[in-house]
């Protein structure tokens, strides 16, 4: 009894501390942000105005319309300047400042997204180990969530690094925008500067003192200050979304670019939120994609059974979070092109059915291998589990269901052709293939990949087991009966689709989705509630897996790295020849849009040139490794992730 | 008798041959071009390989691992054009629109199988990185596809609008200012827009419409 109420008073002081941690940090943010809200300065205390003061304060105050809002409020700032093809706004060298300026800000990125992901999943690993009663598996889990950390904290100086040279990138070429756009978030970029110190220190402390703050009520202290850490990061993140935001749909200025003080609205612009979403599950996914990648690394360079067991279980952990945050990411974007739509139509047009279409279709193909791979790593996984050969014989049909979709899938309505090619299909569209180009058979093919993911993913759950709950017969049955259902209705709607018009075929994709996510949801969770206290027909042989599933992993990362290049390109190049769309135009001599082509070669080079660094910071981590992984004797279960069997 | 490393050396010698060929029979070619930017590029760090392959060669007459030696600086050597070479094609076909470096952006992915080939050729050979080259080269592999089927269809680049005129601010003029505004139109007929030709319409309000030079 006066252990549990020990207990809970550690946690208690915990909670307390980490409310004390928070207000401090943030204490700068709530200072600044009521002052900028309100657009007014604080008015000095004592010193009486002089009279040239009071005379302009006599002077009437110039009011606008918000460009987005449609509020008025008093000018504050400048208009947005009107820039020339000179070296005054646009200094160069003898090379595409644009060009320049991607790849800084592209390394900047991934590099950003990378220490802002793995403290996340530190975060929930850590979390696991502290709750878990099991001391083995605790620790394991402690030792993991180190490696996490570990991982990011060289990557975290190289961030750092990144953004110093995209603040002078942006300074020595583009200085006259840069200046608009740091007149107009003046408090947010000092807010941003002050969470990035803050940041920093908590990472390191967070780091330094993990040895020290291993037991106990220190433990949850140690626990509470990732819990303020990824608070911080989460902040960072979406007040650098805040500046692209803008950019991209300006609110809080008038239609001549001047700032009207409330820097709320032109933090909250209109496509704000849905960005922030879309780049926290992009980020998460990409996180877990390159921690995979670095487990793959470490599998394949590792010389004992226990090395390569503890980074096939680190794999699969990274693998399971990248995804699990993967499949709720194309929701996550169509809210977000739902609202460049409702933005600006034209915007939306461009991005889906114009200039920029070939490379969404560059994108379904990424998003079909994605989903394949995920799948292959899955059945790959299968081979360390005995009792999973009853499954084997149902992967070739899988396999048959996934290339389908994928195909499907990856068809585009139609594409750029010469001429010559267009008189030899006879149109714009293919007489046969066309059919398979339109949204209602593409909707049908992706939720059917997914729903066909979920199952794989089933199949693993219960590969080294067999249910021994009384209810498990009705319980297959109605998971048969569930997955039967869905996919007739998926496929159903599909074909439908074809024979309504388009306005009423938009609302089908609800349905879909919502048959897709109620067999995620509902067959993941009844499926682990049969697998309680089921029959084991072997342990997980981690470690056991072949090293094509390892390149699986690395597939996984380098798409997911890819892919947030081609969208980071996508959602930039959108704005075509605006600085900030519709209120700064782009006057230098790059303010064409590029091809798709060079698109994809810089997306390329930029991927490559991040995977060359982020090698040599795996190879600096594993310089320091100070302790080979807690050894698990034979037989006994190696930790699995929370949600797995 | 033709055991990996003679068949290495075989090719070792084709490509050297080829290469030696283009560069004295086609001098103005492409690929002679292509070869003597990535000379150019990477010429001293080719310089010490070949240093090392001659002191594997001739200084360490007694080392057991001679023969061994002097095969992976070949391997080496050759990797190593081959990613110059690749970095040469980037160079010179970087971006067809930037100063100082023209070129036709689709042949980049090109580059990409290079290093692939690059990687995965000297992972087999070189056992102390294999893991890292073939990652490298897996990756590599993984871009060029995907960097290939950006380049397949026909390109299209998007120039910006010409820059607008400044115009009046109507709802800032008076009456008489409009009115005075208009006159021109009135005694010369609506301006006809950049790249547009007035055709007689005698459906138009204006009874002309602009039809658009093609």
């Amino acid at each position: 009894m006066a252990t549990v109420t020990k207990q809970a008073r550690k946690k208690i002081w915990a909670l307390l501390a980490l409310g004390v941690f928070t207000g401090l940090l943030f204490l700068p943010l709530f200072l600044s942000l009521p002052t900028g809200a309100s657009g007014e300065t604080p008015a000095p205390a004592v010193t009486p105005a002089p009279a040239a003061a009071k005379a302009a304060d006599a002077k009437p105050v110039e009011k606008s319309r918000d460009v987005w809002y449609k509020t008025e409020g008093p000018v504050m700032g400048a208009p947005a300047p009107k820039t020339t093809d000179s070296v005054k706004d646009y200094p160069r060298y003898n090379f595409e400042s644009r060009v320049l300026l991607w790849v800084s800000l592209q390394q900047h990125l991934y590099y950003g997204s990378f220490v802002l992901a793995v403290p996340i999943f530190c975060m929930i690993v850590e979390y696991l180990g502290v709750i878990t009663k099991d001391k083995a598996l605790s620790r394991k889990y402690d030792q993991l969530a180190y490696d996490f950390v570990k991982i990011s904290l060289t990557a975290y100086s190289l961030t750092a690094l990144l953004g110093g040279i995209v603040i002078f990138t942006f300074l020595t070429l583009y200085p006259t925008f840069f200046g608009y756009l740091s007149s107009i978030f003046r408090p947010v970029m000092a807010t941003y500067a002050l969470l990035f110190i803050a940041e920093s220190g908590t990472l390191y402390i967070y780091y330094y003192g993990w040895d020290k703050m291993r037991e106990g009520f220190l433990k949850w202290v140690h626990v509470s200050m990732s819990v303020v850490l990824n608070v911080i990061g989460t902040v960072l993140m979406m007040l650098a979304n805040s500046w692209i935001a803008f950019m991209q749909s300006p609110a809080g200025v008038d239609a001549e670019g001047r700032y009207l003080g409330n820097v709320w609205h032109v933090i909250h612009t209109t496509l704000w939120n849905p960005i922030n979403v879309h780049r926290l599950l992009g980020n998460m996914a990409f996180g877990g994609g390159v921690v995979a990648a670095y487990a793959a690394y470490r599998f394949l360079t590792s010389k004992t059974d226990e090395e390569r067991a503890h980074y096939d279980w680190m794999g699969y952990v990274a693998m399971f979070i990248g995804v699990c945050f993967l499949i709720p990411l194309p929701f996550a974007g169509y809210w977000l092109m739902r609202e460049v739509y409702a933005y600006r139509q034209q915007m939306g047009i461009t991005l889906m059915g114009g200039l920029l279409a070939w490379l969404f279709i560059i994108q379904a193909v990424m998003i079909g291998a994605l989903f394949l791979t995920t799948n292959y790593y899955l059945w790959q996984g299968m081979e360390r589990m005995r009792g999973a050969e009853r499954y084997q014989k149902y992967i070739k049909y899988m396999v048959f269901v996934l290339i389908t979709c994928f195909i499907v899938w990856l068809t585009p309505h139609t594409i750029v052709m010469t001429p010559a090619e267009l008189k030899a299909m006879g149109g714009q569209q293919h007489p046969v293939l066309g059919n398979y180009g339109v949204m209602s058979a593409k909707n049908g093919a992706i939720n059917t990949i997914i729903t066909t993911t979920v199952l794989s993913f089933i199949m693993y759950q219960r590969a080294n087991k067999i249910p021994t709950v009384k209810w498990a017969s009705l319980g297959n049955s109605f998971l048969f009966g569930m997955f039967t259902m869905a996919y007739i209705n998926i496929i159903w709607l599909a074909i439908y689709g074809y024979y309504i018009p388009a306005n009423v075929r938009v609302g089908l994709s609800v349905p879909q989705v919502a048959t897709t996510l109620s067999c995620l949801f509902i067959g993941v969770i009844l499926n682990s509630v049969m697998l309680k206290g089921a029959k084991d027909t072997g342990p997980i042989a981690w470690g056991q897996i072949s090293v094509r599933s390892q390149y699986a992993l690395i597939m996984l990362a380098t798409s997911f790295t890819w892919m947030m290049g081609l969208m980071g390109y996508i959602r930039s190049s959108v704005r075509l020849f605006w600085h900030v769309n519709e209120i700064m135009r782009d006057n230098s001599p790059w303010a064409f849009t590029h091809t798709i082509g060079f698109g994809a070669n810089m997306i390329s080079f930029n991927v490559l040139f991040f995977w060359v660094t982020i090698l040599f910071v795996f190879w600096l981590g594993s310089l320091g490794i100070k302790k080979a992984p807690v050894a698990v004797p034979a037989g006994q279960k190696v930790p699995l992730p929370a949600s797995s069997h | 008798m033709l055991t990996a490393k003679v068949l290495g050396a075989i090719t070792a010698l084709l490509i050297i041959a080829t290469g030696g060929t283009l560069l004295f029979m086609l001098p103005e070619s492409g690929a002679s071009q292509l070869m003597r930017r990535a000379f150019h590029i990477g010429w001293p760090g080719g310089l010490l390989i070949l240093g090392l392959l001659l002191y594997f060669q001739f200084g360490r007459k007694d080392d057991p691992n001679r023969s061994d030696l002097v095969f992976k600086s070949l391997v080496g050597l050759l990797g190593y054009s081959m990613f110059f070479i690749a970095v040469a094609n980037y160079a010179m076909n970087f971006n067809d629109e930037s100063l100082g470096a023209p070129g036709e952006p689709r042949f980049l992915p090109v580059s990409l199988v290079m290093f692939t080939v690059a990687c995965f050729m000297m992972a087999m050979y070189f056992s102390g990185v294999r893991v890292l080259l073939q990652i490298g080269g897996f990756m590599f592999f993984v871009a060029a596809c995907l960097a290939g089927f950006g380049n397949w269809l026909p390109q299209v680049k998007a120039d910006p609008p010409p820059l607008e005129e400044k115009t009046e601010d109507v709802s800032k003029m008076s009456v008489s200012e409009m009115a005075m505004s208009s006159l021109p139109w009135l005694s010369e007929g609506i301006p006809k827009r950049e790249g547009a030709e007035l055709v007689w319409n005698p459906h138009a309000r204006g009874r002309t419409t602009e039809r658009p030079c093609l």
